[in-house]
C-alpha cells in the first residue's frame, strides 16, 4: 500500500548527500522551476547539502510571472455580464490591484475552475455567453493550449478566446545571467520544461556565460543527481548542459508537441511579473490564430476599465514593500522579505510567491519556519 | 465533525461582532493590527470565500474570530458563563457529551454524546456513495471517535426546486439503509425546498446525532499522552480522489478508486470492549490527516512526529496526486481514522483493527513527543533523518498549473 519509488529511496539519497562535493567558496545554484523548489523544501533536501552550497529560487512559477496588469484584465473580463473566464486554480488567489479572481467570483464574477483547457471548449460548445480561457504558462503547457486553440478554430467557436501570458524559460535564464551582480554558480533546469522543448537552446547559455545547466526531474534522487553533477561542473571549471533526467528527456524534445506549438503561438518580447519585458522570451498567437486573442476581441472594453495610475499609485500600499522581484530573480531570499510571514502570508498574500504551492514564499512558509 | 466546524456561510456578521473581533471586516489573517498603510485605501468590503470552508486555516480564523464567541457568550440561568466548560466538552472534539438539566453523574455510568454535520457535497453520487450515505456515516463516525454507539438521528433536509423525485427517493434510499447498519433511529426532522441557484441538481443535508457511551469508554484529546503511539486504520485520501475525478473535469483519468466512506463505531466499540486503553481517536475528513494532526497537537501542546515513508497511499492516489499536484496528507477520508494509543496496547489493538476489512491497512505512523518550541506541532520524519513540518494549509488543496 505503500507505493514503492526508487526515487524517493532513503538509502539512494543518503548515497548521494555522502558523495555531494565539497566546494571550498560559497557556491549557489538556481532551480529554475517552482515545482524544484516545493520539493526540495518538502523533502529537506537542502539540509542533505554541504555548508558551502545555497540553493536560490528561480522564476519558473507561472502564476508568479503572469503580469499585474493581465491579471486585472482576468478580472475585468470576468466581471463583465456574458463573460464566464477560465482558469486554472493556483491563480485564483493571486493579489492584483485591488482585488484577485477569488474575491471577484465571491463578489459575483463569473470564474470557472478548470484542471485541463480543454473544459473551456466543452464550456464555449455549451453556452452563448462568451468563454474567455486565462491561459498561463510556460513551455509545459503551450501544447495542450495550441491543441485546444486547434480544436476551437474547427468547431468554429465564436464566442471562445485566450487570455495569454505564456513564456519560455531560455530568455529568463539569459536575462539572470546577463546581471553583473547576479549570485548564480549553475542551474537546475526544469525537467517537464525540457521534455517539451528539448535543450539545444540551453548550450549557448553554458557557453558563453561559463554556467553549468542541469536538467532534473521533481524527486529527492533526481534533484540530488542534479545538484552533485552541478557541483562536479563548478570544480571542474568545465561548464555544459547535462541531462540527468533521461528517462523523460531528449535533447531535440517532443517534436509533435513542438509542432503544434509553431502553428498556433510566434515568439514575441512580452512582460514578466518581477522581471519586466524579455526579448523574445514568450507566445503570442500566430496570424492563424489571432481571432481568439481575448485582448483583441474585448479591447474597447478592457481599456474603458483600465484602472487609472493615480487612483491606486499615490499612496504606499503594504504590497510596495514585498520583494517578489529580487525573489524570483533569485537575490534576496523569501525570509528576507520584511512582510513575510506578517503581513504577507497564503490567506493574504502581498505578492505571487506567496500564492501557488509552487510560489518560493510559500514553499518558505510551509516548510522552513519555526527554525526547523 | 466536530462543533467547531459549524461553518455558517450565511450567518449575518454584524450580530457576531464582539470585543473579541473589533474590525470584523478585516481579512482573516493577522494583519489588521498593524495594516497602516493599506487603511488609508478604499478596499472592497471582504467577504467570505471558499478556503474558508476548506479545513485549513482559513477555516480555522473563520471559526476563532467568528463562531468561537458565540460560545463565549453561552450563559446559564444563574447568568454565570459556562464557557470553560464548553470549551472543554466540545470545542476540542468531534462530538460532546451533553448534560441533563439536573446533573447528577454519580447516579449514571452512561454519557449522552450529539454532534452535528451538514453535507453539501458535489456530485450528490459519487464512486463507492452519495450524499444521504455519507450524511449518516458522517455524524456516526463523529458520535464513535467520542467512543459512543450511534441512536437517534435528526435529519435537517434543503432541496433546491427542480431536483427530480428519482433523485430525492435514491438519496433517502441510502440514508434509511444507513440508518439501519448503524442502528440510528430517525427522531425528528425538516425538509425546506428553495429557489433554484445553479442549473444542477442540489441538496444540502444536516444530520444530528445522539449516541451513549459509557464513561470509560469516553474519548477526549485531553487524554493523549506525551510517548502515545500515533495509529492510521486506512490509506489516505480515497474519498477526496474518488468525489474529485467525479467532479473536476478530469474525466479521461481512469480509476478504479472508490470512497472508503464506511461507519467506524463497530470497529471503536470492538476495540473499547476488548479493553484496548485508546486515548483519543479522530476521523480524517476536511483537510486531512495533516488538519487532524494539527488541530490536536496545538490543542494538547504535545509535537507529534510523523514517519512520512509509514504512511499508507493507494498507487492510483498516489499517481492522481502526482498528475495535478495534490498531497494525500491534506486530502479527505471518510472511513478511517487516528487513533492515539499507548505503546503497550498498540500490537493488540492493530491485530483487532486488522480484523475488519476497512482497517486492514491500520499502521503506525508516528508518535507524541513532549512539546518542543522550536519545532513546529506536527513534523514529518523522512527515510534520510530529516525532519520537515507537516503544517495545515490555507484552504482547499487545488490542482495546479503544471
Amino acid at each position: 500500500m505503500i507505493p514503492a519509488n526508487p526515487y524517493r529511496n532513503a538509502n539512494s539519497i543518503q548515497a548521494l548527500a555522502a558523495a555531494m562535493p565539497h566546494p571550498v567558496r560559497p557556491v549557489s545554484i538556481m532551480e529554475i522551476c517552482g515545482g524544484q523548489t516545493h520539493a526540495i523544501m518538502r523533502y529537506g533536501l537542502d539540509k542533505l547539502l554541504p555548508d558551502t552550497v545555497s540553493l536560490i529560487h528561480g522564476p519558473g512559477c507561472p502564476v508568479c510571472v503572469t503580469p499585474e496588469s493581465t491579471l486585472d484584465q482576468a478580472i475585468q473580463l470576468a466581471q463583465q455580464p456574458g463573460i464566464t473566464l477560465c482558469t486554472f486554480a493556483d491563480m485564483l488567489r493571486v493579489p492584483a490591484l485591488n482585488s484577485s479572481l477569488q474575491r471577484a467570483n465571491a463578489a459575483g464574477a463569473k470564474v470557472v475552475t478548470i484542471t485541463t483547457p480543454l473544459t473551456a471548449v466543452k464550456l464555449a460548445k455549451n453556452t452563448t455567453d462568451q468563454v474567455v480561457l486565462f491561459a498561463v504558462g510556460f513551455e509545459t503547457t503551450a501544447p495542450t493550449y495550441a491543441l485546444t486553440l486547434h480544436q476551437a478554430k474547427l468547431l468554429q467557436l465564436n464566442n471562445f478566446s485566450v487570455l495569454l501570458s505564456m513564456v519560455s524559460v531560455p530568455p529568463a535564464i539569459k536575462a539572470l545571467l546577463s546581471h553583473q551582480d547576479h549570485r548564480i554558480d549553475g542551474f537546475l533546469a526544469a525537467g517537464h520544461v525540457c521534455a517539451v522543448s528539448g535543450y539545444a537552446d540551453y548550450l549557448p547559455l553554458a557557453q558563453q556565460y561559463q554556467t553549468p545547466i542541469v536538467i532534473t526531474g521533481f524527486e529527492p534522487v533526481d534533484l540530488l543527481r542534479g545538484i552533485k553533477h552541478c557541483l562536479e561542473q563548478i570544480e571542474r571549471e568545465h561548464y555544459t548542459v547535462t541531462n540527468r533526467y533521461a528517462r523523460a528527456v531528449q535533447k531535440q524534445g517532443n517534436l509533435t508537441a513542438q509542432r503544434w506549438v509553431e502553428q498556433v503561438f510566434q515568439t514575441s518580447d512580452v512582460e514578466w511579473r518581477g522581471l519586466g519585458t524579455l526579448t523574445n522570451s514568450g507566445f503570442t498567437l500566430t496570424p492563424a490564430y489571432q481571432m481568439f486573442d481575448a485582448q483583441q476581441r474585448f479591447a474597447a472594453l478592457l481599456k474603458a476599465e483600465q484602472p487609472g495610475p493615480s487612483s491606486h499609485q499615490a499612496k504606499p500600499k503594504v504590497t510596495d514593500l514585498c520583494l517578489a522581484s529580487d525573489i524570483l530573480q533569485g537575490r534576496r531570499k523569501p525570509s528576507e522579505c520584511p512582510l513575510f510571514g506578517n503581513q504577507c502570508l497564503p490567506t493574504s498574500p502581498a505578492g505571487a510567491p506567496m500564492v501557488s504551492e509552487e510560489g518560493a514564499c510559500a514553499a518558505y512558509y510551509r516548510f522552513a519556519r519555526s527554525g526547523t | 465533525m466536530t462543533v467547531k466546524d459549524l461553518l455558517i456561510d450565511k450567518m449575518p456578521f454584524d450580530s457576531l461582532s464582539t470585543d473579541a473581533t473589533p474590525c470584523c471586516h478585516c481579512p482573516p489573517d493577522n494583519s489588521h493590527a498593524d495594516n497602516k498603510l493599506a487603511t488609508t485605501e478604499q478596499m472592497p468590503e471582504e467577504r467570505l470565500l471558499l478556503a474558508h470552508g476548506g479545513g485549513g486555516s482559513a477555516m480555522q480564523d473563520l471559526i476563532e474570530r467568528y463562531i468561537m464567541p458565540l460560545y463565549s457568550h453561552i450563559e446559564d440561568k444563574n447568568g454565570v458563563s459556562n464557557a470553560r466548560q464548553v470549551l472543554n466538552d466540545t470545542m476540542l472534539h468531534d462530538a460532546a457529551v451533553i448534560h441533563p438539566a439536573n446533573p447528577n453523574p454519580s447516579t449514571t455510568s452512561t454519557r449522552a454524546v450529539m454532534t452535528t454535520d451538514s453535507y453539501v457535497i458535489q456530485p450528490l453520487f459519487f464512486p463507492g456513495g452519495d450524499i444521504g450515505t455519507l450524511s449518516v456515516i458522517g455524524t456516526v463516525n463523529d458520535l464513535a471517535m467520542a467512543g459512543a454507539s450511534p441512536h437517534h438521528l435528526a435529519l435537517s433536509l434543503i432541496i433546491q426546486e427542480g431536483l427530480r423525485f428519482s433523485t430525492l427517493e435514491k438519496i433517502l434510499n441510502s440514508i434509511r439503509s444507513a440508518c439501519l447498519a448503524t442502528g440510528l433511529q430517525l427522531s425528528t426532522g425538516d425538509t425546506k425546498v428553495i429557489e433554484q441557484r445553479s442549473p444542477q441538481e442540489e441538496i444540502y443535508i444536516t444530520t444530528t446525532g445522539v449516541g451513549y457511551a459509557p464513561t470509560e469508554h469516553l474519548l477526549h484529546p485531553s487524554r493523549i499522552t506525551v510517548g502515545d503511539h500515533i495509529i492510521l486504520t486506512g490509506d489516505l485520501g480515497r474519498h477526496a480522489v474518488a468525489v474529485m475525478n467525479a467532479r473536476l473535469d478530469t474525466d479521461n483519468i481512469k480509476l478504479s478508486i472508490t470512497s472508503d466512506c464506511a461507519p467506524l463505531h463497530t470497529v471503536m466499540n470492538t476495540l473499547l470492549c476488548a479493553g484496548q486503553p485508546i486515548h483519543c481517536a479522530r476521523d480524517l475528513t476536511r483537510g486531512g490527516l495533516a488538519a487532524a494532526l494539527n488541530e490536536l497537537a496545538t490543542a494538547t501542546h504535545h509535537q507529534f512526529q510523523i514517519e512520512l515513508e509509514k504512511l499508507p497511499v493507494h498507487p492510483e492516489v498516489a499517481a492522481y496526486c502526482e498528475t495535478l499536484g495534490l498531497e494525500p496528507t491534506y486530502l479527505a477520508n471518510e472511513g478511517c481514522c487516528i487513533l492515539f494509543v499507548p505503546a503497550e496496547a498498540v500490537a493488540e489493538t492493530i491485530h483487532l483493527l486488522k480484523t475488519f476489512k476497512q482497517c486492514v491497512h491500520s499502521t503506525v505512523i508516528g508518535k507524541v513527543l513532549a512539546a518542543d518550541h522550536a519545532k513546529p506541532p506536527v513534523t514529518q520524519l523522512t527515510g534520510w533523518g530529516i525532519e520537515v513540518p507537516l503544517p495545515t494549509i490555507t484552504g482547499e488543496q487545488l490542482p495546479r498549473i503544471c
